[in-house]
């Protein structure tokens, strides 16, 4: 399978602010990547040197196999095959969605503007104004438009950042299918991580400009290359040990632990691998804990001042000065910190 | 948590800019920045003539006549134009909603119509001599320009403050009165500091127009410094003293420029969106009457006495004379200025705002900068400049139309770059990506989305052009008219029965302009 969209380490900077610095990426035709970091972190510029709206300082990018931007190459993002979902949707106000849709096609050829407003659920639409819409219809007219002229890929700039809670999961699942209907490579960028989890194929998370690590949502969570993108993605503690041979030895005990790293290395314990009991002479202290219905997050005071996150069911219910015991059932070595 | 709007942050910065978008504030810029650095070279090459001109004690009696009447006018602009809009803003003033509309209303009038109606009314021949009975001592000097400039200008100060009051928060007001501040210090110490940007760059534009005004001065034969400046043109065959004076006018708008920028202070005032109305202040019954009485007499003065003496002396004109080539030289010449001023606007707006950069930057203040100076200057450098370089080709319709265009342009940038800046650059960069190139993207997505700002660019421009005098008359080609040119020059003759008609149409035509721009702000 060859790559949409090939990144080489992209750098950027706008005065003395570092944006990119190393950034690199390769996305698989036909998938649905998502582009994960917290604000700043240079996620929405990445996506705008694809699209050609900025130049990186240097490193090239590829988009289905044309080199589009490097050293000597810049081609304008109209010639680029790239389309693009505005976090703002950028609906072009005074045009009706018709001819939003119909604007990147020769001639505005009706029949393929019917076709894809068909496709994202708005058949028969055509004559309406882009304010008359609600959000959500908005947000599909944006895609349809940027569908329209069948682009290499399609990028989508925090797509649901501009709608309701209760619309956006909706939302979600309508894109996600569209997309895996219309058999469009997409990257979106996020800064929401359960939506990335919930929508991609593949997850890259970024930070400082980099990308930290790239799998699946499911990879991701479970074996985390390192402590940052460990408690980026999800709850977790993190403690230093020693590994050997599928255990691993921390000041909270030996326990079993995946990863393939040996010697001395960071250990994840993600809160679900912390079973606790209700026991007055237990060792560890509740801290504090948050109840979320489904379940509780539970803070732990465990030996010399070390605090332990556990997740516990919706009963019984623990408090603040409680006493408990705890066991770890098992633990993530963290492939990035072995020495 | 929202998403961080760091796409907007990141938009304006660094993006290939196509070389053509620097063509169009050249195009428009360069017919007054030629000739005008033409003068200077000239002016600082004529050597010792250049400090006897200067030192000399005309030129000293000149600078204090202008400055005189620029202090006068800007003080009495501010205590009308202030006060005007704090009661039709924040009193329950019974008819405010008619006040705003009448207060604002002189805008129209061109500074050398209300000189004509202030001749055609006072001493021996005048109108309301007539009407009185005895000689009403004829307004003119320095007392006639101080009050036909105040009446003249005094608007621009209003719209300032009153849209200043209209976004301010009244809460700071209310949280003066609870600490117990009464309403005056309240009003002194609160709201009138935060009026002062807005108030202070009304006050700029009004010292400006003062100070480079030629029509009003010339016919009340008040010595400032653009009527000597034609004069000394007009009159004799050596030009360099009237290069010289025109000269010195520049250093004296810097001056006030300067005055402003060191005056307008630090703070950063924000005008937050303003949910609920702001509380009015109670008026008392005799207070009420007191501010009647003084809108009324400033709408008589203003307006009714000023058109009552027009229509009376316009009646008097035997047969219709209505000047049917003065009407179309004028529309012709205002027309074009705002189509080539509003055609060049749009690319130097999407140059400005989404290509901002330290140059960009200087454009935009350029155009501003040629907008201040005064138009005897520039309308001079031109006939210099073209008498030396194009052969007397200056006398055409193309070149007054360029630096109409020029001066004119900074007022069609502005609502045109507002406009841009509230418009997503998303949407453009939507354009890009799905395969429109820059050209094409400007005139189908930037220009209609803009629209409004473009027009109101075209209106003000319009306006300025139509009422605009000593640059057409220095530049005018032989045998084209223009109502500002028909009312000043029968004015200067006192014909004032031959000026009126001219000067009604011409009132007339701006209130078309002036009316669909007050419609679009309220």
């Amino acid at each position: 399978m060859s790559n949409a969209i090939s990144c080489r380490d992209l750098h950027k900077r706008f005065g003395d602010e570092v944006i990119l610095d190393g950034f690199s990426m390769e996305v698989p035709e036909g998938s649905i990547v998502g582009l994960l970091g917290p604000s700043g972190s240079g996620k929405t510029t990445a996506l705008r040197v694809v699209a050609g709206f900025e130049r990186p300082d240097a490193g090239a990018v590829e988009v289905a196999g044309v080199t589009v931007v490097d050293e000597n190459t810049f081609v304008p993002p109209e010639r680029r095959r790239v389309g693009m979902v505005f976090q703002d949707f950028a609906l072009f106000p005074h045009m009706t969605v018709g001819a939003n849709v119909g604007y990147g096609l020769p001639k505005g050829e009706p029949r393929r503007v019917a076709e894809v407003l068909e496709m994202v659920g708005l058949a028969g639409m055509e004559r309406r104004l882009p304010h008359e819409l609600s959000g959500g219809e908005q947000q599909r007219v944006a895609l349809a438009r940027a569908l329209a002229p069948s682009p290499a890929v399609i990028l989508l700039d925090e797509p649901f950042s501009n709608l309701d809670a209760p619309q956006r999961d909706r939302v979600r699942r309508e894109v996600r299918n569209i997309l895996v209907e219309a058999r469009t490579t997409t990257v979106f960028v996020t800064h929401d991580q359960a939506e990335a989890l919930a929508i991609s194929d593949v997850l890259a998370v970024m930070r400082a400009g980099r990308v930290l690590q790239t799998a699946t949502p499911n990879e991701l969570y479970c074996h985390p290359t390192n402590a940052w993108v460990a408690q980026f993605l999800g709850e977790g503690s993190i403690v230093a040990g020693t590994a050997g041979r599928g255990t691993v030895e921390t000041p909270l005990g030996r326990f079993p632990a995946s990863g393939d790293a040996v010697g001395e290395v960071e250990v994840l314990i993600r809160p679900e691998h912390v079973r606790i009991t209700a026991d007055s002479g237990g060792t560890a202290l509740v801290v504090t804990s948050e109840y979320f219905g489904h379940d509780q997050l539970i803070t732990l005071h465990v030996a010399d001042g070390r605090r332990l996150l556990a997740r516990s069911g919706p009963l019984p219910l623990f408090r603040p000065g409680d006493r408990v015991r705890y066991e770890i059932t098992e633990a993530v070595v963290l492939a990035g910190s072995a020495a | 948590m929202t998403a961080p709007p760091d796409t907007a942050a990141v938009a304006t910065r660094a993006r290939p800019t196509p070389w053509w978008l620097w063509v169009a504030p050249g195009l428009a810029l360069l017919p007054a920045l030629v000739p005008f650095t033409f003068l200077m070279g000239r002016v600082l090459g004529s050597g010792s003539r250049l400090s006897d001109i200067v030192l000399s004690s005309q030129t000293a009696r000149l600078i204090a006549n202008t400055a005189t009447l620029v202090v006068l006018v800007v003080i009495s602009t501010a205590v009308i134009g202030i006060g005007a809009a704090w009661l039709t803003e924040r009193t329950d003033l019974r008819g405010r909603r008619l006040w705003r509309v009448v207060v604002m209303l002189p805008l129209v009038m061109p500074s050398y119509v209300i000189a004509l109606a202030l001749l055609a009314a006072t001493g021996p021949r005048g109108y309301l001599s007539d009407l009185a009975g005895f000689t009403i001592p004829a307004v003119s000097g320095l007392i006639g320009a101080w009050l036909t400039l105040t009446l003249a200008t005094y608007p621009y100060v209003y719209l300032a403050a009153s849209a200043s009051l209209r976004r301010l928060d009244s809460a700071h007001e209310e949280a003066a009165r609870g600490l117990g501040a009464g309403p005056w210090r309240a009003f002194r110490t609160i709201v009138l500091p935060q009026l002062r940007p807005a108030v202070g760059s009304g006050l700029l534009v009004v010292a400006l127009y003062t100070l480079s005004d030629f029509g009003a001065v010339s016919l009340l034969r008040f010595d400032s410094f653009s009527r000597v400046v034609y004069a000394q043109y007009a009159g004799r065959l050596d030009r360099t003293p009237a290069a010289v004076l025109a000269s010195v006018l520049v250093v004296l708008a810097l001056v006030v420029v300067w005055a402003e920028w060191r005056t307008r202070g630090r703070a950063a005032y924000h005008g937050r969106p303003v949910t609920r109305p702001p509380r009015l202040a109670r008026l008392s019954t005799t207070g009420s009457a007191v501010a009647t009485g003084l809108l009324t007499a400033l709408a008589l003065v203003s307006l009714v006495i000023p058109l009552g003496v027009l229509v009376a002396w316009a009646s008097r004109v035997s047969g219709p004379v209505i000047p049917w080539d003065a009407m179309a030289g004028s529309l012709t010449a205002a027309t074009l200025a705002a189509l080539l001023a509003s055609a060049l606007a749009l690319p130097t707006a999407v140059l400005i705002a989404r290509h901002s950069s330290r140059t960009t930057r200087w454009v935009e203040r350029t155009a501003y900068a040629v907008f201040a100076l005064p138009h005897v200057t520039i309308g001079l450098a031109t006939v210099f400049f073209a008498a030396r370089y194009l052969g007397g080709f200056y006398q055409s319709l193309t070149v007054l139309v360029a630096v109409y265009a020029a001066v004119f342009f900074a007022q069609a940038l502005g609502p045109t770059r507002a406009a841009l800046l509230q418009v997503s650059p998303a949407i453009e960069e939507a354009s890009r990506s799905l395969g429109a190139g820059p050209m094409r993207t400007i005139v189908r997505i930037t220009a209609p989305t803009v629209r409004r700002g473009l027009v109101a660019g075209a209106l003000l421009v319009f306006l300025t052009t139509m009422k605009e005098l000593p640059a057409t008359l220095l530049l005018r080609p032989t045998g084209f008219e223009t109502l500002a040119i028909d009312v000043w020059s029968a004015a200067d003759s006192l014909l004032y029965s031959r000026a009126a008609v001219p000067a009604i149409l011409l009132l007339v035509v701006a209130a078309i302009p002036t009316y669909l721009l007050t419609r679009r702000e309220t």
